[in-house]
């Protein structure tokens, strides 16, 4: 959400300090200054006592009405005398509001203090509906606040608010910090996300910059991982021409450690960001942007390109409602092998798809990292769980499968069954007799078919409903694929009935057996890829050649518009090779 | 005919105050009234004058603050321009320093009043920020008083309507101070009655002086009668 703080002329306050402080202490909303002073018309200010409603009236006809980018909420600060019911300062009249600072007392708070815990009342007002009984909840618009009630903070979860929780919960102490006389800079904890850098990413960056090659005229449509390397990602976009807001970001329903945070920083940048949530999927926030660009219309000289994970932007854009806009689009460059099978599906492609997916570069560099950060994160699930000396079972012996066997062989102690339909791999798995104690085309053939440990590597759906009635008393099952594909959770559901319970987040059980023979079943990371639940996944460094890897697609697909309408996984090893990508990686590695 | 947000706000304004609304509304009113039709906008006479009548009363003499706050209130209304200039920042930052240079103002204007240094030296510091306050509370009204009461009242142009001709006033001031009744016409009492006061500046009149006005207006009353 944005919202657009301005003033009145002559009234005494340092916007940009409150605007600072605002943006520093929460991840809901972005606050803005676009506005200069506010000049009332005299008739107003002539007024016995003038009325909140007509300054409203007068800032929504003659302000904001013609002001872009428009904002959900618009605040204006006055020392104005208004009055406003039960002698509050604040006066909300639909997307407009009003404080008064007219009465306050320098010596009882400053009023940049004041100001800013103001707007962070109606802004959150606005977010959430407060209706419980406690009165000091932030979201009550009362006179003070100096918590958020169960009831708004469970009104945040649902709309997948996550870190912005518990940032919130930590700025009341800061807040409280400064009404007792601390100075701004308690408050001044800037996003290190900010401060993060790709060194690789910045250093091709540099390097097309000489080259003149340029990301300006193109609306760039992202669906990555909503990670602390996005920042740095973004910003490389914006070096090499695009202007922040021709970027358009969807963010994962994912509860990455820190989505709340990249999402805030994005949009102050003045990136586009939507966010899906449990009722808005991934599929519908694209459709959204889609949509929008096609009612505003692109300009004359633009063009739309794709950067994405997990196929959604480039099949909706071969749907005859957007024909207009798949005309202007150069290209996709996609990072998942979901999304490859998802733009498989295409009837007939009508612009060049770039698999960094199915890059040999990829598979052998990214992959063990991600065996690797799947293995700590289970670790941190279960810390009470004896795994060592027990079975796991593995789906899929491709590149991460074949990390996360090696680990849990040799980490957990652990014997591992291996699962994969696919004959190739299958021989691999045989032949990996120090990681893999049985490998079979399916779980029926098994040997051991208790493992207290399964993990879905496959990017389809591999752990069945069929496959979830056959496991033993106990199991954890877990999952490294994009979204929640590899798990059948709907089956899991309808098994455990309304005997399924929330351990801690991210740790769910569900009691499928009988009262005889009572079975557990506990999902890790409610199904979806455990790397990057309430995790960073990989570090920037190491994930910095993938990120390059996709900048230079891209900037690939603006340089040579000739390209085949396919999907073309060797342009991706041609770019390593151009661009010497492995040689400049191990001068920063 | 008041305008019902400005009688919510005193409501609203001076909530925690012993008086209603209502009556602080109509204190105030008949100050102002008296100020700016009886004494035709003349600040310094006015606030000598009632200060005078008023240090006789014990009441004023322990509601300082009340009482303080009407006639200063009545002197802000010859600074309400100045006031409109700041509206827009805050009371403390704003309106506070000009009332209290205009503080000093009433005080000068009021020091000659028998006992009014000894009543404002007992004014308490608090007791002065609650007059403030008061005062800053009542300036919407008075804004209201002086730019719609006429017209909402249907009583437009008032001031020259309570004026008639009245060309010999200056030798009806002189007969009265020569202690001599006056048979012709009065043609407005209340002007007559002003200028006396103002040539008297202050200064207590002759008892044949208050006989003759007591008897010139008993005259007047009674032609006018016939």
């Amino acid at each position: 959400m944005n919202v657009q703080v301005f003033r009145t002329e002559n009234t005494s306050c340092d916007v940009p300090s409150v605007i600072s402080l605002v943006n520093a202490v929460q991840y809901f909303f972005v606050a803005h200054n676009d506005i200069a002073a506010v000049v009332l018309p005299e008739h107003l200010i002539a007024e016995p006592l003038m009325q909140p409603k007509a300054v409203t009236a007068f800032v929504r006809t003659t302000i904001v009405s013609g002001h872009q980018p428009s904002s959900e909420l618009n605040i204006l600060l006055t020392g104005a005398l208004l009055p406003i019911s039960d002698n509050r300062p604040t006066f909300l009249d639909g997307d407009i509001a009003i404080i008064s600072s007219h009465f306050w007392r320098a010596a009882d708070e400053p009023a940049t203090f004041r100001y800013a815990r103001h707007i962070l009342q109606l802004a959150l007002s606005m977010i959430v509906k407060h209706t419980s009984v406690v009165r000091s909840c932030i979201a009550a618009l009362q006179d003070d606040f100096d918590c958020l009630c169960y009831d708004c903070e469970q009104q945040l979860v649902a709309l997948g608010y996550r870190d912005g929780i518990a940032s919130l919960k930590d700025s009341f102490n800061i807040l409280n910090q400064l009404r007792s006389g601390a100075t701004l800079d308690v408050a001044h904890r800037k996003s290190d996300l900010l401060q993060g850098e790709l060194k690789l990413a910045d250093h091709y960056t540099r390097e097309l910059q000489r080259e003149q090659a340029s990301l300006s005229k193109h609306k760039i449509l992202v669906v990555l991982h909503f990670l602390s390397d996005l920042v740095p990602f973004v910003k490389a976009l914006n070096l090499l021409g695009c202007g922040f807001s021709d970027i358009y970001l969807i963010a994962k329903p994912y509860p990455y450690a820190r989505r709340d945070e990249v999402t805030h920083v994005l949009q102050s940048m003045g990136v586009n960001v939507k966010r899906s949530l449990r009722g808005l999927t991934v599929e519908e926030c694209c459709e959204k942007v889609l949509t929008n660009l096609s009612t505003v219309g692109l300009p004359a000289d633009y063009h739309l390109l794709i950067i994405e994970d997990g196929g959604y932007f480039a099949p909706l854009l071969h749907e005859p409602r957007f024909s207009h806009l798949l005309s202007r689009c150069i290209g996709v460059v996609e990072q998942t092998q979901k999304g490859i099978n998802e733009d498989r599906k295409i009837h007939e492609l009508a612009v060049p798809i770039i698999s960094v997916a199915g890059s040999a570069f990829k598979k052998s560099y990214e992959s063990p990292e991600i065996g690797r950060v799947a293995i700590q994160n289970i670790s941190r699930f279960t810390p009470n769980v004896k795994l060592s000396g027990r079975h796991a079972c593995v789906f899929g012996f491709g590149s991460v499968g074949q990390e996360i066997a090696f680990h849990l062989t040799n980490a957990f102690n652990m014997a591992v069954s291996v699962v994969d339909p696919d004959l190739a791999a299958l021989l691999r798995a045989r032949h990996k007799r120090s990681i893999v104690a049985e490998a079979q085309l399916k779980f029926e053939d098994l040997q051991f078919r208790s493992p207290a440990l399964i993990v879905g590597t496959t990017g389809t759906n591999s752990i069945t409903g069929p496959i979830l009635r056959q496991l033993g008393a106990d199991a954890i099952l877990v999952s490294t694929s994009s979204d929640r594909v590899e798990i059948d959770i709907a089956a899991l559901e309808q098994l455990a009935g309304e005997r399924i319970t929330q351990v801690v987040e991210g740790k769910t059980t569900y009691d499928i057996g009988t009262k005889d023979q009572p079975r557990q079943i506990t999902l890790l990371a409610e199904g979806y890829p455990i790397n990057f639940y309430g995790s960073e996944s990989l570090p920037n460094d190491t994930i910095d050649p993938i990120m390059t890897l996709l900048l230079l697609c891209a900037v690939e697909l603006t340089l040579k518009h000739d390209r085949k309408n396919q999907i073309d996984v060797d342009a991706v090893a041609e770019v390593v090779t151009k661009r010497h990508l492995i040689e400049e990686f191990l001068k920063f590695a | 005919m008041l305008d019902p947000a400005i009688y919510d706000y005193i409501k609203s304004a001076d909530a925690n105050s012993d008086l209603s609304a209502r009556h602080i509304i109509g204190e105030q009113f008949a100050n102002w009234f008296d100020w700016r039709y009886n004494f035709r906008r003349n600040t310094a006479l006015y606030l000598r004058l009632i200060w005078q009548s008023w240090l006789e009363q014990p009441l004023v003499w322990q509601s300082k603050p009340q009482y303080l706050a009407r006639s200063f209130a009545v002197l802000l209304c010859e600074h309400l321009g100045a006031i409109a200039q700041i509206a827009l920042v805050s009371r403390e930052a704003g309106l506070m320093p000009l009332l209290r240079t205009w503080w000093y103002e009433f005080v000068e204007l009021t020091k000659e009043v028998p006992n009014m240094p000894a009543f404002l030296h007992q004014l308490q510091p608090d007791e002065q920020k609650e007059m403030f306050e008061m005062v800053s509370n009542l300036l919407p009204l008075l804004r209201w008083f002086e730019q719609r009461f006429e017209v909402k009242c249907g009583v437009a142009n008032l001031t020259e309507r309570l004026s008639p001709q009245y060309d010999r006033i200056a030798e009806h001031v002189v007969a009265l101070k020569q202690g001599r009744v006056i048979l012709e016409g009065i043609v407005d009492p209340t002007r007559l009655h002003l200028a006396l006061l103002q040539d008297l500046a202050g200064a207590h009149p002759e008892v044949s002086t208050e006989v003759a006005y007591i008897y010139s207006l008993q005259n007047c009353y009674q032609q006018h009668r016939l």
